[in-house]
């Protein structure tokens, strides 16, 4: 009955398979590390819907001084419920505005509330959320978000807007975003509401789609800011900020270590993610002949990343070199697509193949860019995305079936060397400090008895080595009732099982785990780019940049409005 | 009394599970029946600390080591267990009937913290689609977890404390049918329950040191750009 009930992994979304990449390959740290935003990307998936619907926004409640502290309350509609990001705009000086968990004031402070708030609820609200961690909430609080401004270029804008011009090309596109957020917290955290309350509204029960939501409005808001104070500055002489700026720019974040644990500790829900990609581009690949419609957007889509890749400058010297080779080898392909057309049969597959070979970063650019070309092949994918699935012991299972699964699925933790202090030289830990989540040194630093279990070849190997002493006709019940330590793997490798996608193939504790590679393949699914490594623990990252604005979803065509992979920076023009 | 998510029940219950020595898969079990059992607005967190306040202060488990073996005896496929503490015999015995549902039994001489038991059973219900019958012949009691409506009424009136000598078995349910949980709702929690568990919680945190604060994601960095 135990393993009867898991979900099949020969399905996904109630349909047969088609022939996938094994996770012995996706689930690799440098290749997970070189995904790219994609059309199942939960921001994507937000906007689609916006679009179809044609939500239009409000803004009910502007109260802000001529500086542009105060709040603001904007509110859009999503499947017939009204939501409202309420903004608290304060001023911060420079020594206080740091992009760390650790911070404690910040530019501007948001919630996402469920409704319409009043005059009271803002009020009251006021005093919490522009503390952020320190505040206490309830469930009509559906987000927690703060951020940032970058500090010289929203000063640029302003003024620049104010003086009746628009702001200069290369500064919007050196940064790309007029503030940037620091968290964005959900699912009860400080009493906000649980993901089950979302998951029962319509339009919010996919994977972060409140999130996104709000991360949405803090865009709109950051656009009406700029507006506001330029106009505050400059009267009647200043300008609004073009349609083509406003959509170039996005809600720039700071990522770091707190986005990865996630991953580890989600195997479920992250299968479902990469399993619907995986399937995604299968079907792509599968389909037997190229329409023309398809042949000419892949050309448009094929070019317009290479530009995107040109603009994308970064200062991280390892992510710059696989920049400059992914560019080389973005125009090696466009080459050898203009003198050798794609195969009559099975085209896609042709595209994909000619990737083998190359750099990660090019084969998973290619894998957004093939998912991008058949839509009715894809978006319902999106439905499978948001698994409520947690691991689950089988108990029945036969000891000789689980060693078969050990086999079958980490084999990859005979790479690392036993008693190596490089395998594990690192350790995951929550800090007592805001509890950010940190990676310590396992010889040089304290704290490693409060590790997180993210030391995966041990416990396998440890599990291995009594498993050997067994009769493997036994069950693991029976087994746990003399070796209840291996309870905690053991469901996890019962669980990966049905789940392949579900774990990450490399040791992360090993000195040479680089945990930027973990947020990079998150942020992915969220739909970020332009991934600016600060460190191998955190990066910058644009979310939204390219995407329509509140004011193009109310009136523009779904299609269009959903055309925004691989943006690109407004081209250079006159003035307003 | 402070009113608090499941989210946040669930995670600050399992990192005092942790604090309190729990392996992790132990404590995620016992956490997900607290979450249960105050969803369903059943004070499970007042037991949860009860339950750890009693068990000696070990800290926080170390990867997979030390985790104490269930006192269990075997006789075919009965388990035989004279003092059943719910994270240890009580997971044991629960993983023991999963495996052999309607042919597997297990009896019980004392039940310790019978309320976070009852949750463990209602939430492996929940999960595997199946039914626990505690029942003891001689004293007149049966009990089924979860129930039908798993609620506080139920709590007030249907569960009561189990005799000695109480059988537990396991039913799947019939093909078709499903339990439905109770969805995670917020829940009150009073202040000096709350407090404790956030004190055994908190013993899971590495405290802050020059080194880690430097070495920390984002640090060292100027934001003013």
């Amino acid at each position: 009955m135990a393993g009867a009930a898991q979900t099949g992994n020969r399905a996904c979304c109630g349909q047969e398979l088609p022939e996938l990449r094994p996770p012995e390959t996706v689930m690799r740290l440098s290749r997970l590390g070189a995904f790219f935003p994609h059309r199942l990307s939960f921001m994507r998936v937000l906007i689609r819907r916006l679009a179809g619907q044609r939500a239009a926004m409000t803004v009910p409640v502007c109260a802000l001084d001529k500086e542009g502290y105060g709040h603001v309350v904007l509110c859009l509609p999503l499947c017939g419920r009204i939501y409202s990001l309420i903004a608290y705009s304060r001023p911060l000086a420079d020594d206080e505005r740091t992009d760390r968990v650790i911070a404690t004031r910040w530019d501007a402070s948001f919630c996402l509330f469920d409704g319409i708030p009043d005059e009271d609820d803002i009020a009251q609200l006021g005093t919490q959320v522009t503390r952020q961690e320190a505040g206490r909430y309830d469930a009509r609080i559906l987000v927690l978000s703060r951020a940032n401004k970058s500090v010289r270029l929203f000063a640029s804008v302003v003024d620049a807007l104010a003086s009746g011009r628009q702001p200069d090309r290369h500064l919007l596109q050196q940064t790309g975003y007029l503030m940037r957020t620091t968290a964005v917290y959900g699912n009860g955290k400080f009493g906000i509401a649980d993901r089950d309350k979302l998951a029962a509204y319509d339009g919010l029960e996919g994977a972060f789609q409140a999130e996104m939501l709000c991360v949405f409005l803090i865009r709109e808001f950051t656009l009406f800011l700029a507006d506001y104070c330029a106009h505050k500055k400059g009267g009647d002489g200043a300008v609004r900020l073009s349609s083509e700026n406003r959509r170039y720019l996005g809600v720039g974040n700071s990522t770091g270590l707190g986005m990865a644990p996630f991953l580890v500790t989600h195997p479920c829900l992250l299968n479902s993610w990469i399993m619907a990609r995986e399937v995604a581009l299968a079907r792509v690949c599968a389909l037997p002949e190229a329409q023309a419609r398809q042949l000419e957007r892949l050309k448009i889509l094929l070019e317009r990343a290479r530009r995107h890749c040109d603009e994308w400058q970064v200062a991280d010297r390892l992510q710059m070199q696989r920049i400059l080779c992914l560019r080389a080898e973005l125009a090696t392909l466009a080459g050898d697509l203009d003198r050798n057309p794609l195969a009559a049969a099975l085209p896609f597959a042709d595209l994909q193949a000619r990737t083998a070979g190359c750099s990660a970063e090019l084969q998973e650019l290619v894998v957004s860019l093939l998912i991008e070309l058949a839509p009715e092949q894809v978006d319902a994918l999106a439905d499978c995305m948001a698994s409520p699935l947690v691991p689950r012991l089988d108990p029945s299972m036969r000891l000789s079936q689980l060693s078969a699964l050990l086999t079958e699925h980490y084999s990859w933790v005979d790479e690392n060397v036993p008693d190596d202090r490089d395998s594990d030289a690192q350790f995951w830990y929550v800090s007592a400090a805001k509890l950010e989540p940190r990676l310590g040194l396992r010889y040089e630093e304290p704290g490693a008895e409060c590790e997180m279990p993210f030391n995966i070849p041990a416990y396998i190997r440890a599990l291995q080595a009594r498993l050997v002493l067994c009769d493997e006709t036994q069950t693991v019940a029976s087994f746990l009732l003399a070796c209840p330590e291996h309870r905690h793997i053991i469901r996890r490798v019962q669980s990966i099982a049905f789940h392949p996608y579900g774990e990450i193939r490399d040791n992360l504790v090993a000195a040479s785990c680089r945990p930027i590679d973990l947020l990079r393949c998150k942020l992915s699914f969220f739909g970020a780019g332009k991934f600016d490594p600060k460190s191998d623990k955190w990066t910058r990252i644009t979310l939204y940049q390219g995407a329509p604005t509140a004011d193009q979803l109310a009136s523009g065509h779904v299609d269009d409005l959903d055309d925004w992979l691989f943006a690109l920076a407004p081209p250079a023009g006159p003035g307003p | 009394m402070i009113c608090l998510s499941a989210n946040e029940i669930y995670h600050t219950a399992r990192k005092a599970a942790l604090g309190s020595g729990l392996a992790h898969d132990r404590a995620e079990d016992i956490a997900a029946a607290v979450s249960l059992l105050q969803s369903a607005g059943i004070s499970g967190c007042a037991c949860l600390c009860e339950m750890l306040s009693q068990m000696k202060d070990t800290g926080p488990a170390a990867g997979n080591q030390a985790v104490p073996r269930p006192h269990v005896h075997m006789k075919a496929d009965s388990l035989y267990v004279e003092n059943l503490r719910p994270a240890i015999e009580g997971v044991a015995i629960i993983d023991w009937l999963l495996a052999a549902p309607e042919t597997a039994m297990a009896e019980a001489g004392h039940i310790e913290h019978w309320l976070l038991f009852a949750g463990l059973l209602s939430a492996a219900g929940y999960r595997y689609n199946c039914q626990f019958s505690a029942s003891c012949e001689t004293a007149a009691f049966t009990l089924h977890l979860p129930p039908a409506a798993f609620d506080a009424a139920f709590a007030d009136s249907g569960l009561d404390r189990p005799p000695a000598g109480t059988r537990i078995t396991c039913s799947p349910l019939l093909s078709g049918s499903q339990l439905s949980a109770p969805v995670s709702c917020h829940s009150g929690v009073d202040d000096g329950v709350w407090a404790r568990l956030e004190d055994l919680a908190s013993l899971t945190y590495v405290p802050e040191t020059e080194m880690s604060r430097l070495s920390g994601a984002g640090a060292g960095l100027v934001d003013n750009d």
